[in-house]
């Protein structure tokens, strides 16, 4: 890798920085300036602690790079808009400029959709997190995308609500994260996804345009402009602010789990159950592998697959979910284990310590998620798993489905090794990528459920989405001219 | 998970300042990849010691314990910010961190020098909180306890420990063991939580290991309440919020004492704010924040402030350093009480 010599005080670096530019940006003294004048000194900086401190987030390789003493990518200022007047400000400034700009939350994807791979403004929205209002009425909250999402989970609870959303990130992402990945929360089989829970939008477009959706339950007025935005990861604008639905705090919880031969049955449970309209908040299956990792003391579990149930919501409805899930597991075949296992989820589910406990011991690791239709299911299961078992240098690769619905459901793969003798842990990463990835699509699943598209899928994008790719990129291309939105990733620019 | 609650992120909203993000920096500072550069070095100080990062850490990692380290190298490389240098060279010519007022030096020198229990007085308390001194002092007298405290007193050496200066710790930590053995005690009582955590955890880390009992004096108080010693009587009908100090709810894991020291008073109400018990949030005034972001303290401060003035304009914690914060930064609009205040208005006269 070259050595970038961007930015402040190059000579004394001693670190190397991943993705490198050739040349110092142009202007810097001028653009800091600008970008002081339009925000106010203390909401930027170009200070080499922060540079570095926002070359990440938690894709796995570039934590990977950072064990190593190696900085994935430095952006040359850091910003911290307080209105979405100042963002639009900020968006024409980079384009008068020519300068990439790069929204950021909290830095909790998983997928290098942060990494600022050619320089530019990191627009930090974590000022922007207040709770403008919550209608109980209508059963919706309004809401800043910097808010951090425990902090919204609580004041909502506080307020005698719930949003429904709570991924495994919830203590250290924001709103604007989700939006940005369409994420999925654990409860998500009964509250949806954050695009079916999302109602409006406000977002600043890549010219500087501000566009406000309207707030109303639902509109025929021609195509849903703003859910472009959904999933977009920053390179179609920024998003300032949301609506959300929100739904009374559960009265009521149910918990259950149930043990399977295989996942088979199992699968065939959940289907069932979603099929007659019933919808636990949580469904968690776990293949034999991971029930062993997860629920060793579970012994009815031992072998077998362990379905995991949590219905919530008001007690007459959920005495009926439960009721009619039991039915169905039992009658495919599953055998109650009560529930322990359900309580021993809910107290380690925010647990992501094992790729802190690994990686710095050279395994190379990381998590898949991808989603189905019930017909090809288990055929992609088994593909996927042989995928990346069938991988030099692969000891593990094992499943949960985590988020279903009654058209099919999302696996949850994990893979780990260590690179064979030659072989870089960047080239055994890719390897195992590449080939869950082909299996992936050759067995007709969706290449991403929840985490998205960043640099790590950037490639297989075109093959995901066929000739709707070509027309992402014409839509890129009239929205962002100058490319300054987030450049870099998702394979827009290839 | 520990990014949630750390307030220095909380009111900076800078991912350098994150507990993980410091931890970068300071891995690269340490691995000789990065400059001891003035940034780097403010990050390294910009921790308000307050342990919520371990409270929710996984491995039960503390930022500002691991900081310790980095701190310590920043003064061996010379590279400390000139008014830490001021700060530490005024504690060891002093003795203290602030001047102790009057009152205190002469409720000292009149109070036996030898017991079996010691008043340890910190120095946030001797300078600025000479009530809390004077009502220590008086629930001890009402109790018939006999107790000592210590003529030219040296500070615990918290800050100097704090700031990575590890050999002036060092000299306060042997000299206070030295007065310790001459007082006789067997029990040390601090009325600040910053002094119990430093002599109770601390110094054993050093080598200098204590022979007395150390205790928060909540700690004290309520053990002379379930001996009968004192008897909370005389009612207060007010309402009031408690805010736990950091160090005694996190780091000395004392949450039960001082709520079950206050809620003895007939009549008083006592609630809690969102974040309490192990969950608190630092007043602001913590660790070694305030000497290089002032700024950053004093947002800390306004947002549990608002938190705590949401349920009552009437506080109670138990640490001098949280009640002298909270009272600078809204003169007159709350009125803040030590346990020590409250309890002893409920005794009736001796």
């Amino acid at each position: 890798m070259k050595r970038d010599v961007g930015g402040s005080s190059p000579s004394q670096r001693r670190y190397e920085v991943v993705y490198s530019r050739p040349r110092k940006l142009a202007g810097e003294k001028r653009i800091f300036k600008e970008l002081s004048r339009l925000l106010g000194p203390e909401n930027v900086s170009n200070r080499e602690v922060d540079r570095i401190s926002y070359s990440r987030d938690y894709w796995l390789l570039a934590s990977t790079w950072m064990i190593k003493g190696k900085v994935p990518a430095l952006p040359d200022f850091i910003v911290w808009p307080e209105s979405t007047e100042q963002v639009s400000e900020l968006v024409k400034l980079a384009n008068k400029e020519k300068i990439p700009i790069i929204p950021f939350g909290e830095g909790s994807g998983v997928v290098g959709g942060t990494v600022p791979v050619q320089g530019g403004i990191i627009i930090d929205m974590k000022k922007m997190n207040k709770i403008v209002n919550i209608d109980a009425t209508n059963l919706l909250v309004t809401v800043q995308p910097g808010i951090n999402g425990m902090t919204f989970e609580r004041a909502l609870n506080d307020a005698g609500f719930t949003c429904g959303h709570i991924p495994q990130s919830l203590y250290c992402s924001t709103l604007g994260g989700w939006l940005a990945s369409r994420a999925a929360g654990q409860f998500s089989t009964k509250y949806g996804k954050i695009e079916d829970i999302i109602v409006a939008i406000e977002a600043v477009l890549p010219q500087g345009e501000i566009i406000r959706s309207k707030i109303v339950p639902r509109t025929s007025t021609g195509p849903m402009i703003e859910r472009l935005l959904l999933g977009s990861e920053g390179t179609l604008g920024v998003i300032t602010e949301a609506t959300l639905k929100i739904w009374p705090y559960p009265e009521k919880r149910a918990l259950r789990s149930y043990a399977f031969d295989y996942l088979k049955p199992a699968l065939e449970a959940v289907r069932r159950i979603l099929a007659r309209n019933v919808y636990p908040a949580v469904v968690r299956l776990y293949d034999e592998l991971e029930t062993e990792r997860h629920f060793l003391e579970v012994e009815k579990a031992r072998g077998k697959c362990l379905l995991v149930l949590l219905m919530e919501g008001a007690k007459e409805l959920v005495e009926l979910e439960e009721k009619v899930s039991h039915g169905m597991c039992l009658e495919e075949g599953g055998i109650e284990c009560g529930e322990e296992p359900v309580q021993h989820w809910l107290k380690t589910r925010f647990d992501v310590t094992h790729s802190s406990i690994y990686l710095p011991q050279g395994f190379v690791g990381d998590t898949i998620e991808v989603a189905v239709t019930w017909d090809k299911a288990l055929n992609l299961y088994d593909s996927m798993i042989k995928a990346m078992r069938e991988t030099d240098g692969v000891y593990l690769a094992s499943a949960h489905a985590s988020h279903f619905y009654p058209q099919g459901v999302c696996f949850y793969f994990i893979f780990g090794g260590i690179p064979t003798e030659g072989v870089k842990p960047e080239e055994l990463f890719m390897a195992v990528w590449d080939n869950a990835m082909r299996a992936c699509l050759d067995a007709g699943g969706t290449i991403s459920h929840h985490h998205g598209v960043g640099l790590v899928r950037a490639k297989w994008l075109k093959e995901e989405l066929g000739e709707a790719f070509n027309v992402l990129k014409r839509i890129k291309k009239t929205l962002d001219p100058n490319n300054i939105m987030n450049p870099g990733k998702m394979g827009l620019e290839k | 998970m520990c990014r949630f609650a750390c307030p220095v992120l909380d009111a900076e909203k800078s991912e350098s300042t994150s507990p993980s993000g410091k931890m970068r920096i300071a891995y690269l500072m340490e691995t000789d990849k990065l400059d001891f550069s003035r940034d780097a070095v403010e990050l390294m100080y910009k921790c308000a010691g307050c342990s919520a990062c371990q409270f929710w850490c996984p491995f039960e990692f503390d930022v500002g314990d691991l900081s310790l380290g980095v701190r310590e190298d920043i003064v061996d490389k010379n590279k400390v910010p000139p008014a830490v240098v001021r700060l530490v060279k005024d504690l060891e010519k002093n003795r203290r961190l602030y001047k102790t007022s009057s009152h205190v030096r002469d409720l000292t020198e009149n109070n036996p020098k030898e017991a079996d229990v010691l008043f340890f007085v910190g120095c946030t308390s001797a300078a600025q909180r000479p009530e809390v001194v004077n009502s220590t002092a008086e629930i001890l007298k009402r109790a018939n306890v006999d107790f000592a405290m210590i003529s030219g007193q040296w500070c615990c050496g918290a800050p100097a420990e704090f700031f990575g200066f590890s050999e002036v710790f060092r000299q306060f930590a042997e000299r206070n063991a030295e007065n310790f053995e001459k007082t006789g005690c067997k029990t040390v009582i601090c009325d600040c939580p910053a002094c119990a955590y430093i002599l109770k955890e601390l110094y054993p880390l050093k080598d200098i290991k204590l022979g007395q009992e150390i205790l928060h004096s909540s700690q004290f108080f309520l053990r002379l309440i379930k001996e009968g010693l004192v008897k909370p009587e005389l009612p207060d009908n007010g309402s009031y919020v408690f805010h736990d100090p950091c160090l005694l709810a996190r780091k000395l894991k004392v949450e039960s004492d001082p709520r079950e020291v206050l809620t003895s008073v007939p009549g008083l109400k006592l609630e809690e704010p969102r974040f309490t018990g192990k969950e608190t949030w630092c007043c602001g005034n913590g660790g070694t924040l305030r000497m290089v972001s002032p700024k950053t303290a004093k947002k800390i401060t306004n947002r549990r402030l608002q938190e705590l003035k949401s349920i009552s304009n009437s506080i109670i914690t138990a640490c001098p350093t949280c009640e002298v914060t909270f009272r600078d930064a809204v003169a007159g609009e709350v009125e803040v009480f030590d346990v020590s205040e409250i309890l002893l208005k409920s005794l009736t006269k001796a």
